[in-house]
């Protein structure tokens, strides 16, 4: 518990340094196991021993590589990074096979063979570099990738107070001085507020009365083609004149912003009476028809109905009940009347036995007329 | 004596009412009339059916502060939200579309009579006389109706694409149609490319389609409907020819149009201003290079005053059109210029199709800034109304409205143009309602950004909610306003702006309004600053209920955290208050536990804040937060920690802050059994701040335990 304890002391001791120098590439790898890097941390930019580090990689690979993996082993295992390891060893089993085959294959076309060889890896790894082809040479980049990557991922569950301190002392400073700065301006007088507004309007278009250039869209120098005369449109196509001027209706028209346009819009669908109004609208064919037709219609009697007598009268009240039928065209009414007859004409000679049916007064009525 | 005086008086009388009844009634007064009596009536004005509704319309003004009229049935229920609106105003579409098909659908029972008896046939009856066409139900066609070329006629006239092709197709296709009629059918389908068009009754539907722009490539079908009627028609008429060149064009066939319009010439058959207006639309896909298509153009412009065809204001348009879809440069730009002299001279105005073709080659985005819209609205100023002569016309105001907020900035320029758009019955050419959205965003920016405080809140009061909701860009732009302005009421009213609108879950724009009510408070009257710390407290628990919420409806999307920074900026507003009951300190301290469960995202960016919160809290006699506040600041590895806990602890325990000092140097155990849980709390916030960051575990331990068990902690040394 004690000794728990005391290395749970040095350990925030040992981050707080580090959270001193928040890109400091190595994390807390130092703490857990002693790294030949070691010395090099006095040094006083992370970067350059980085690149340090990267030019010893690049002079003697193998001795990285072995190092590299021992470090591996005993730092602190995390689960995912054990992963991704296993990974790299497998990709690297990949890669050394494609070499070999590579190899093989550049060996049975002949000629330069390294040269086919490396430009075969390049093809397959994507490398620029041509001429060496020992794998590590090939690999010493990805190598460089993968030693970050880890140390990065250690760094990850650093706790909130160092994740603060990186954060707010990259851009406290500057953020605070400038809302404090601003507060300044706000908080004074009204003057100066303006000033800031100004300032701030300003800031978007800092070139504004200067560098607009009016253009004068009248003010070209005319192509000279065309000379006035009476106008010739050529070939007109109807519809599609109509579907152009739909076109341009359904693109200006909008939803009715109050009744009255409401009414004016179903009166154009023809969904209401138009003003003013009109009871006969929409009553097209009888609109020449004179009223008197509608009302007199005995004459469609003359000719074939008896002058007197029940027949006469029955006919008499068809018509005075037509007369005042406001549904019927002047057509319907006379073919109305003109079934009667047809129907009394084919019972007429039960109705001549009856007497209801005089016939001879009849023809001799249309003999008169 | 005297009624030899009063009958003539009478009778004037009586012959004036018989003059005013006759004129009033039959409207047949004769015109020239010069009555005796020197009165003489106006002549009759002959009015269409909807004038009268127009003019009543016209007194009608327009209420900014109401809803739409189309909003009006439901109060309860008015939309403010963009969202809401598009979906209050389909859904009453979608009504009115299912009554229109139960109708089309169950035609039978609004066409026969349901009421003869039932040994006669039912007969085909219309319920009104006159017929109401609007109401009847739509014909539908297929394979097994009966068609006459009538119907045919009638879907023409109507633009119904697809029950002409079923008509043509049930006629007998293209042996069984007269020629007059195939050419209609034709240059139906060139004009819509066989496409079903959209319907003019659904006026919503368009209202709120955000109109993609249309594609600038060769859609044109081949070997369709119209290829095959244009193929069957024996003696090829001119319109033939120029339907299907019109076609093609729009379109984009062009290279097919260019060499049927060779074809055509050779026959010497004449063409018209569409064909040409619609080949100069598409000259560019023949050529590459912007001197080789302008030659192009030339050539094109050249030709048609050799065939004797006048061009019309299409032609400008057109010509435009091409030029500004090929980009820009001086080359462009001074030929569009020649093109606008050139038919200025002949006497052809340019359109608001045309100005927008020009503000789109003049006014890129990137590129020296040309003033040409001052030209243009000056020029528009001194017309009586507008007039849509083309679609393109309504790309105009949002596109000027666009120039004016980015391109040149400038605000009376923008007002200016908004009066425009006022006067009259311009306001149709507003488009539709995603150009509508867009314009309004580009003037209330420009308002914002450039505009005097006054105004801008003049616009803003008018504009918002009902003619437009602001996006969340425009909302940030407004907060930015609102907070140099100072104006604090105005941004505790923008929260439940936010609300209503539906940004309130969008953490960004909520964390800006936060700053901006920080930034404001310190100079706001009291009534305002009591209004603020509410808005804050809301804001609180609005996006506390999310986590609930989420628990029992399982949302799909996660809700984005606040910013650290901001539940600070909103504890801060709520601890100005000298009360101790004041129920805002609930706020705070349920702010704080936020904090402390890592609810928040980051860590704040002004600790001394909260270090000041904690002090305030002590003083007024509220140990717990200070406690919590303290503890947090001392868990974020604040340096503030150390000075803000040795000075709450100097409160709470009413000692110099040396003594105190004094005190916590001395081992924690021994404090211990002396102090109080929220004192102890303190006590240990300053150890850990002052031994450095805490380790994991620890941080761990002591975010998951609540400050009433912290006493429990001290087993740690």
């Amino acid at each position: 518990m004690l000794t728990r304890l005391r290395f749970k002391r040095d350990f925030r001791l040992i981050v707080r340094c580090l959270a001193d120098k928040p890109s400091d590439g190595d994390g807390k790898i130092p703490e857990s196991k002693p790294k030949p890097a070691e010395p090099q941390k006095s040094s006083d930019n992370a970067t350059e021993r980085i690149q340090e580090l990267l030019k010893l990689m690049m002079a003697e690979p193998k001795i990285k590589e072995s190092e590299y993996k021992d470090k591996f082993a005993s730092a602190p295992v995390i689960q995912r990074k054990k992963r991704s390891d296993e990974i790299e060893v497998k990709t690297e089993k990949i890669e050394e096979s494609i070499t070999k085959a590579a190899g093989e294959v550049a060996q049975a076309l002949g000629g330069d063979v390294k040269q086919t060889e490396a430009e075969l890896l390049s093809r397959v790894l994507g490398k620029i570099n041509q001429t060496s082809t020992t794998l590590s040479d090939l690999l010493v980049g990805m190598k460089i990738d993968r030693s970050k990557e880890p140390e990065e991922r250690q760094k990850k569950p650093e706790t909130r107070g160092q994740q603060v301190k990186r954060l707010t002392s990259q851009t406290k400073s500057e953020a605070q001085q400038t809302r404090y700065s601003q507060r300044k301006g706000r908080s004074a007088d009204g003057e100066q507020k303006r000033e800031g507004r100004d300032e701030r309007s300003r800031r978007p278009s800092p070139l504004t009365p200067t560098s607009v250039t009016t253009v004068n869209i009248f003010s070209g120098e005319p192509l000279g083609i065309f000379r006035a005369k009476e106008s010739n449109h050529g070939t007109k196509l109807e519809v599609w004149e109509s579907l152009q001027q739909r076109e341009l209706t359904l693109a200006t028209s909008q939803p009715p912003v109050n009744y009255f346009q409401k009414m004016a819009l179903w009166t154009e669908q023809g969904k209401i009476w138009k003003f003013p109004i009109d009871n006969e609208q929409g009553l097209e064919e009888e609109q020449n028809v004179h009223f008197s037709e509608h009302i007199f219609l005995d004459s469609h009697l003359e000719g074939w109905c008896p002058k007197k007598g029940p027949i006469r009268h029955f006919m008499e009240l068809v018509c005075v009940g037509l007369s005042k039928n406001a549904f019927y065209t002047v057509k319907e009414k006379k073919d109305h009347i003109m079934w009667y007859k047809e129907y009394f004409e084919s019972k007429k000679d039960l109705l001549a036995e009856v007497g209801a049916w005089d016939h001879q007064s009849t023809s001799a009525e249309a003999k008169q007329s | 004596m005297y009624s030899s005086v009063i009958v003539p008086r009478q009778w004037t009388r009586f012959t004036c009412l018989c003059r005013s009844l006759t004129s009033v009634e039959g409207q047949k007064l004769p015109q020239n009339s010069k009555s005796s009596d020197g009165i003489s009536p106006p002549p009759r004005k002959p009015r269409g059916p909807t004038d009268l509704l127009q003019a009543l319309a016209a007194t009608v003004g327009t209420d900014p502060t109401a809803a739409h009229y189309k909003y009006h049935d439901d109060p309860y229920l008015i939309p403010l939200s963009n969202f809401r609106k598009r979906s209050y105003a389909l859904s009453a579409e979608a009504g009115r579309k299912a009554a229109a098909w139960i109708r089309d659908e169950h035609s039978n029972l609004f066409t026969t009579r349901e009421w003869d008896p039932p040994t006669k046939n039912k007969t085909p009856y219309f319920n009104a006389d006159p017929r109401i066409e609007a109401f009847a139900p739509k014909p539908i066609y297929n394979d097994a109706s009966k068609v006459t070329e009538q119907d045919l006629k009638y879907t023409i006239q109507n633009a119904l694409i697809d029950d002409s092709i079923t008509i043509f197709q049930l006629l007998g296709g293209t042996s069984g149609v007269s020629e007059e009629l195939k050419l209609q059918l034709l240059q139906l389908l060139c004009f819509y490319n066989e496409k079903e068009p959209e319907s003019m009754e659904w006026l919503e539907e368009r209202w709120f389609a955000a109109n993609t722009r249309d594609r600038q490539a060769a859609t044109w079908r081949l070997g369709g409907l119209a290829d095959q009627i244009f193929e069957s028609m024996d003696p090829k008429t001119p319109e033939a020819y120029c339907a299907m060149i019109q076609g093609m064009a729009k379109y984009y066939q062009a290279e097919r149009a260019h060499m049927l319009t060779m074809e055509v010439k050779e026959k010497g058959i004449p063409l018209s201003t569409g064909v040409y207006n619609s080949l100069i639309g598409c000259v560019g896909f023949l050529r590459e290079g912007t001197t080789l298509r302008v030659e192009a153009l030339r050539s094109l412009l050249a030709e048609m005053h050799e065939q004797g065809i006048s061009p019309n204001d299409e032609t400008l348009s057109a010509c435009l059109r091409s030029l500004s879809a090929w980009g820009g440069g001086k080359i462009l730009q001074q030929m569009a210029l020649s093109i606008v002299a050139e038919f200025r001279r002949l006497d052809i105005q340019p359109g608001l199709a045309a100005y927008y073709y020009l503000l789109c080659l003049f006014c890129k985005e990137r590129g020296p800034r040309f003033d040409i819209l001052s030209t243009i609205i000056n020029e528009l100023e001194q017309k009586e109304h507008l007039e849509a002569k083309e679609p393109a016309d309504t790309n105009f105001f949002i596109t000027a409205m666009g120039v004016c907020s980015d391109h040149l900035q400038n605000i009376t320029m923008a007002e200016r143009l908004h009066a425009l758009l006022m006067k009259g019955d311009n306001y149709k050419l507003v488009g539709d309602a995603y150009k509508e959205s867009i314009y309004y965003r580009h003037y209330v920016t420009v308002a914002c950004r450039h505009a005097s405080f006054e105004k801008t809140l003049e616009l803003l009061d008018t504009l918002v909610p009902n003619v437009y909701v602001p996006e969340p860009s425009v909302m940030e732009e407004i907060i930015k306003t609102l907070e140099v302005g100072g104006a604090g009421d105005r941004l505790a009213q923008a929260w439940s702006q936010l609300v209503v609108f539906g940004h309130s879950k969008r953490a960004r724009l909520v964390e800006r309004l936060l700053d901006a009510m920080v930034n404001t408070y310190p100079g706001q009257e009291e009534e305002v600053k009591s209004k603020m710390r509410a808005a804050a407290a809301d804001m609180l628990s609005f996006g506390q209920m999310t986590p609930e919420e989420k628990e029992m409806k399982d949302i799909r999307s996660p809700v984005q955290k606040l910013s650290a920074t901001a539940v600070c900026n909103i504890i801060e507003m709520c601890s100005d208050t000298q009360d101790k009951a004041d129920p805002l300190w609930k706020s705070v301290e349920v702010a704080l536990q936020r904090l402390r469960k890592e609810e928040a995202a980051g860590v704040p960016a002004r600790p001394q804040a909260l270090a000041d919160v904690a002090k305030k809290a002590a003083a007024v006699g509220l140990p717990g937060i200070a406690a919590t506040a303290v503890t947090y600041l001392a868990e974020c590895g604040f340096e503030e920690a150390m000075a803000a806990s040795v000075h709450v602890l100097g409160t709470m325990l009413n000692r110099p802050e040396q003594e105190v000092e004094e005190l916590l140097s001395q081992g924690q155990s021994a404090l211990v059994s002396s102090l109080h849980p929220a004192a102890m709390a303190v006590a240990e916030a300053y150890s850990l701040a002052k031994t450095g960051g805490p380790i994991i575990q620890e941080s761990e331990r002591t975010s998951s335990s609540s400050d009433s068990d912290s006493d429990s902690s001290s087993d740690d040394e």
